[in-house]
């Protein structure tokens, strides 16, 4: 089934956070600086940047698809 | 691990798993409950997770094995156990004057509205120096600002023995000289003996009795 561009936006940011919550969960495991900082660095702009995604994606119109066009027009 | 931990550890689980669930079924959010569940998986939850995440690593930032953990500052930890009840730190740290898993953050945080934020701000700098810049030898690190009393007024202020000491009613002024900071409680001569790593080597250390 091909996606439309919200869902394929909305996949991509269910990965972006699901990325960021394992690497939020990999460094809760340490106690250690670094472990701090890799949470601030990374984890959270991953979460942040997923989120982002999908308030973007929840303005992008259902039907469009990837290229711009509607999902009517894409499947005629 | 404890339970609060526990419990935590499973609720960013699963909300990895609804993540993912979305992400591999975007075709779910055709519907109006797949959309409110992309809310709840994508954004609801995540924000939780991420918070509680933050909270968690800020408590971890407060313990003291934290602190220790670089290598310059493991005599300022060594300092905290000089059987001398004239060290500051030292009898504060063995007398659980402060929370011993968290005696540096006690003492060294900033007690106003912001003040975890910066000493957190501060850890970051530190961690510069530490992994990018040149690490001072121990007895060369220094505070950034003299030592405010407010820090110490935090837990003193309106203490009996604290409040009733001669010691700190030598002058008619003393007092609100203190808790204005116009007269240093550590560099007046008065409570000078902090950690002392430079000649920490010259002190007997206290030795706690191994807990069964």
């Amino acid at each position: 089934m091909s996606l439309t561009t919200r869902e394929r936006r909305l996949r991509w940011a269910g990965l972006l956070i699901a990325a960021g919550l394992l690497v939020q969960l990999a460094t809760l495991s340490r106690l250690h600086p670094l472990a701090f900082v890799a949470f601030i660095a990374i984890a959270c702009p991953l979460i942040g940047a997923g989120m982002v995604l999908v308030l973007v994606a929840l303005v992008t119109p259902p039907g469009e698809d990837a290229d711009g066009g509607s999902e009517k027009r894409a499947s005629s | 691990m404890s339970h609060v931990a526990l419990l935590s550890l499973v609720f960013v689980g699963a909300t990895i798993v609804l993540a993912l669930v979305v992400a591999l079924r975007a075709d779910l959010t055709r519907t109006t409950g797949g959309t409110i569940l992309a809310v709840v998986a994508l954004v609801l939850l995540p924000a939780l997770a991420a918070d509680q995440g933050f909270t968690q690593h800020m408590e971890q930032a407060k313990t003291t094995t934290f602190c220790l953990s670089c290598h310059v500052m493991e005599p300022y930890g060594r300092s905290l156990y000089i059987d001398d009840p004239s060290f500051v730190p030292a009898v504060h740290f063995q007398n659980h004057l402060v929370p011993a898993d968290q005696a540096c953050f006690t003492c060294h945080t900033t007690y106003t509205m912001f003040g975890d934020y910066q000493a957190k701000l501060r850890g970051l700098r530190h961690l510069y120096v530490q992994y990018l810049g040149t690490v001072p030898n121990a007895a060369d690190v220094r505070l950034y600002t003299p030592y405010n009393n407010r820090e110490c007024l935090h837990c003193h202020d309106g203490m009996r023995t604290f409040e009733e000491a001669k010691a700190h009613h030598r002058t008619p002024t003393m007092p609100a000289d203190i808790a204005s900071n116009r007269l240093s409680c550590t560099s007046s001569n008065c409570h000078e003996f902090i950690h002392d790593v430079a000649d920490l080597g010259d002190n007997t250390f206290w030795k706690p009795t191994p807990r069964p």
